[in-house]
């Protein structure tokens, strides 16, 4: 059959063929950054050792339970307390009210594990409180924050952000001419606080929420070092102390399930209370409060941003003057480089997916490619420690196969491997909005002038996916340099980054020489929150 | 000779039908207009025809070689087809010269200067998409089309976002434009009068049939269907016979004194230049174009001419 057209010479069965290129290597790469996750589920099916019936007798409940009571006291607290400051801080003005609505997300910047033995030291019998106690006379302050409570309460000072920060999107850009209207029907106080305001920012609080309790089962740190046996920690047990991978995987395969639990509880509720959205943006004005109220609220509000971040910074810094200066500063310096190298190859790995799936997805418009494309996020939703536990059988496979020792197992490699598969939903989100924004019919235009999938991958694709892209690189990077579980358990002997070594220093009540690289991780973790107040407030 | 020969195409979005089987021809040089209201299928033809839609059925050949049928599909960009979107699909980073050289092959016959000059968008060539108004990023939508020399150029509703005051000219334009580069068109609308003014032939479509393929004239005068009769105005059904009726146009009818057929005046609708009455006869209401208003419920006489009455298919 003769070629239709006359500047084109490419025959019509091979052209057939280029498309089925391109979807076939995107199926390929995702099955790929899927497969430690896909490699739990045979391992349900092989026999349980005597280790696993044990567990089950023993730590299982208390694994149960302590996972349970984390979530709900977490959720609990986070959502009263970011619910309050949210509507504090958006309905009314009272001294720095315009300052909080940046300052209450800092804490965000914390990371649990470094949150956690920072409120340890602070109110440790050497620690700063202590000393200011002494000073005023008290001799005998009794506390002991390192029980559950304590740990609720600190996971809640630094995870209300994500409650705050939903909520007061919900408050100030939807719903505050509905609050106008209601406060005009005459409605005030609890009654417009519990039936309009509450019921209005429900579904937002819910998706916070959401978030929060993702956060207390992907935490590892925290829990390791108050000693609280969870799912998270249990995983982390049965492999390294007991070296028992069936175990591992079993509970590993529980986390998944409560994760998936959680997601379908999210997505039930969110889709059964949806509220219609409004893209009217309503002019905010904020009701003055003065006297004795404004009193309070400006009290509540500094203190809560005090404690949960302030306080933390200040304790670190005052830390750092036991630390001896000249090792620590030589030390950063090669922390700083391990961090900023696995770091930057993850970036890589996690950009070369998200580019060719998003790519292949706008290439070829199919239910596939939609699928495939959406799929990279799985890794996101899922706790670090699942995912390691994945990399660990994958690898011990591939290197029983080979044959050659432990060549995977415990590489560089495949901790970059693990990054891409945690990580590529944060860049995946950027860039898919960049793609919304702007017309869908690009593609198509750049086709019908005859241009082939390349020249349209450089000349329209990878120029208009520029500020995605580099979103997307800097929140990848970002979230690598303050990750822990997966470097904890995945890192190469003798490699350490600087939230690896803070954490060590930590768990070994070195707290003068974790001071300084967690610092570096608070600060490096600022960036990604000054992005989000930006998002905020240009919404 | 034709250019394009698309034959018994069906197509369908999961499980819904859209078209049902269309065959038509393009000649080379020819314009065509593809009619019918939203949810017709006509955007589905074009997208067929430029690629971007797999048809369940049928073929689509160019040249007498195949584009499509079941075993074969060339791809958009081998097609040699280019494509105006309705909403321009200009690229947004790219300023108007490298928008139109992007497609562009080289030993073009014309260069991109002078392209931007055929459209009067003389030194425009530095400027972002986004600092063109409407009708320039249009005019840059289509020559960025031309500008790749393709053997067949579609436009998907191209006069939809252009003021009415201003579509008169653009028709012109658009229909000189193509006759000299004498490149084949299609395009789709939804606007009788578009159709009318710029087409060589015109296919209407309902509900993914084709109703009729003819030139404006044949269309108007021997239309196929109470449907396509519609289309180009008001008209009375004179009488029905089985799956066929005789009809006359709102415009062949006058009113009379002394006509046989008489009704009461219901409304006058004034359209510009005429009114259109409503008159009731027995339990049908007529509709008549005459100069000058009624009074309700005034007692008139309908008359037209029989040689005006046309035969069309009762659908």
């Amino acid at each position: 059959m003769k070629q239709a057209g006359t500047k084109h010479s490419l025959a019509p069965t091979k052209t057939i063929g280029q498309r089925q290129w391109w979807i076939i290597s995107t199926f390929v790469a995702v099955v790929v950054l899927l497969s430690p996750i896909l490699a739990l589920f045979p391992q349900l099916f092989t026999p349980t050792g005597t280790a696993w019936k044990n567990l089950q007798e023993t730590v299982l409940l208390e694994y149960t339970i302590n996972t349970l009571i984390l979530i709900f006291g977490v959720g609990l607290c986070t959502l009263v307390l970011g619910t309050s400051l949210a509507i504090l801080t958006s309905l009314f003005t009272f001294p720095g009210s315009k300052f909080l609505r940046f300052g209450l997300l800092l804490p965000l910047a914390l990371p649990s594990y470094i949150a956690a033995y920072v409120f340890a030291g602070m109110t440790d019998y050497s620690g700063p409180l202590h000393q200011l106690g002494r000073v005023f006379g008290f001799q005998d302050l009794h506390f002991n924050i390192m029980n559950k409570f304590g740990l609720i309460v600190i996971l809640s000072l630094v995870l209300y952000p994500y409650v705050f920060a939903t909520a007061r999107v919900s408050l100030e850009s939807r719903y505050n001419s509905l609050v106008e209207n209601a406060r005009a029907l005459g409605l005030k106080g609890s009654a417009l606080l519990f039936k309009i305001i509450l019921p209005l920012i429900r579904p937002a609080l819910i998706g916070g929420l959401f978030l929060v309790m993702m956060e207390v089962l992907n935490d590892y740190g925290a829990m390791k070092y108050f000693g609280v046996a969870t799912f998270t920690t249990g995983i982390f047990s049965a492999w390294f102390s007991m070296n028992d991978l069936n175990s591992a995987v079993r509970l590993a395969m529980l986390l998944f399930f409560a994760v998936g639990l959680l997601s379908f509880a999210e997505s039930w509720f969110s889709k059964s209370h949806k509220v219609v959205e409004s893209n009217r943006s309503s002019v905010t004005t904020k009701k003055k409060l003065v006297g004795i109220k404004a009193m309070l609220a400006a009290c509540f509000t500094w203190s809560v941003f005090f404690i949960a971040f302030i306080a933390p910074i200040l304790f670190l810094l005052w830390t750092l003057q036991y630390a001896d200066h000249e090792r620590a500063i030589n030390e950063w310096f090669s922390l700083a480089g391990n961090s900023l190298v696995s770091g930057l190859a993850g970036v890589f790995a996690v950009l070369f997916i998200v580019l060719l799936t998003q790519f292949t997805r706008q290439l070829i418009q199919s239910r596939l490619t939609a699928v495939l494309g959406r799929s990279i996020s799985i890794g996101y939703t899922l706790p670090g420690a699942i995912i390691a536990i994945g990399i660990i059988l994958l690898s011990s496979f591939f290197d029983g196969i080979l044959n050659q020792g432990l060549l995977l197992t415990g590489s560089f490699g495949m901790l970059i491997f693990a990054y891409a598969v945690r990580f590529s939903g944060v860049a995946f989100q950027p860039l898919q909005a960049e793609s919304e924004k702007r017309s869908g019919k690009l593609f198509e235009a750049a086709q019908s002038m005859g241009l082939k999938p390349l020249r349209i991958l450089k000349n329209i694709f990878l120029p208009l996916s520029l500020n995605g892209i580099l979103l997307g690189a800097t929140l990848v990077l970002i979230d690598i340099l303050k990750e822990l579980p997966l470097t904890l358990i995945l890192r190469p002997s003798n490699f350490s980054t600087l939230a690896t070594k803070a954490f060590e220093y930590a768990d070994d009540e070195l707290l003068s020489k974790a001071a300084l690289p967690a610092l570096s991780v608070i600060l490096v973790g600022l960036i990604p929150v000054l992005l989000l107040h930006r998002m905020l407030r240009a919404k | 000779m034709s250019l394009i020969s698309v034959n018994n195409i069906c197509h369908s979005y999961g499980k819904n039908k859209v078209l049902h089987g269309c065959s038509f021809a393009i000649n080379k040089g020819e314009i065509v207009a593809l009619l019918g209201e939203s949810g017709s299928g006509k955007t589905t033809i074009l997208r067929t025809l430029a690629g971007f839609e797999r048809p369940d059925s049928g073929s689509i050949s160019m040249n007498n070689s195949l584009l499509y049928d079941q075993q074969t599909m060339v791809l958009p960009e081998d097609r040699n087809i280019g494509l105006v979107f309705q909403d321009y699909a200009l690229f947004p980073h790219l300023n108007i010269r490298k928008n139109i050289e992007l497609g562009k092959s080289a030993g073009a016959k014309r260069t991109t200067s002078e392209w931007l000059n055929v459209v009067g968008l003389d030194g425009l060539d530095e400027r972002r998409p986004d600092q063109l108004s409407g009708g320039q990023q249009q005019r840059v939508a289509i020559v960025r089309a031309l500008a790749a020399e393709p053997e067949l150029i579609l436009l998907d509703e191209p006069f939809s976002n252009i003021d009415e005051s201003l579509k008169f000219g653009f028709r012109h334009e658009l229909r000189k434009l193509l006759k000299e580069e004498g490149v084949s068109a299609v395009f789709v609308t939804h606007d009788t009068k578009d159709a009318l003014a710029i087409a060589d032939q015109i296919v209407i479509l309902k509900d993914g049939v084709i109703r009729q393929i003819g030139t404006p004239e044949t269309i108007y005068q021997s239309p196929a269907d109470l449907y396509v009769t519609g289309l180009l105005g008001p008209y009375n059904v004179v009488a029905k016979n089985g799956d066929e009726c005789s009809i006359i146009r709102a415009e062949q009818c006058s009113i009379k004194a002394n006509a046989q057929q008489k009704g009461i005046v219901q409304s006058s609708m004034y359209q510009g230049n005429t009114f259109l009455i409503h008159i009731k006869i027995s339990d049908q209401i007529w509709i008549v174009e005459h100069p000058v208003a009624l009074t309700l419920g005034e007692e008139v006489g309908i008359h037209f001419e029989t040689n005006n009455l046309k035969t069309v298919q009762n659908k």
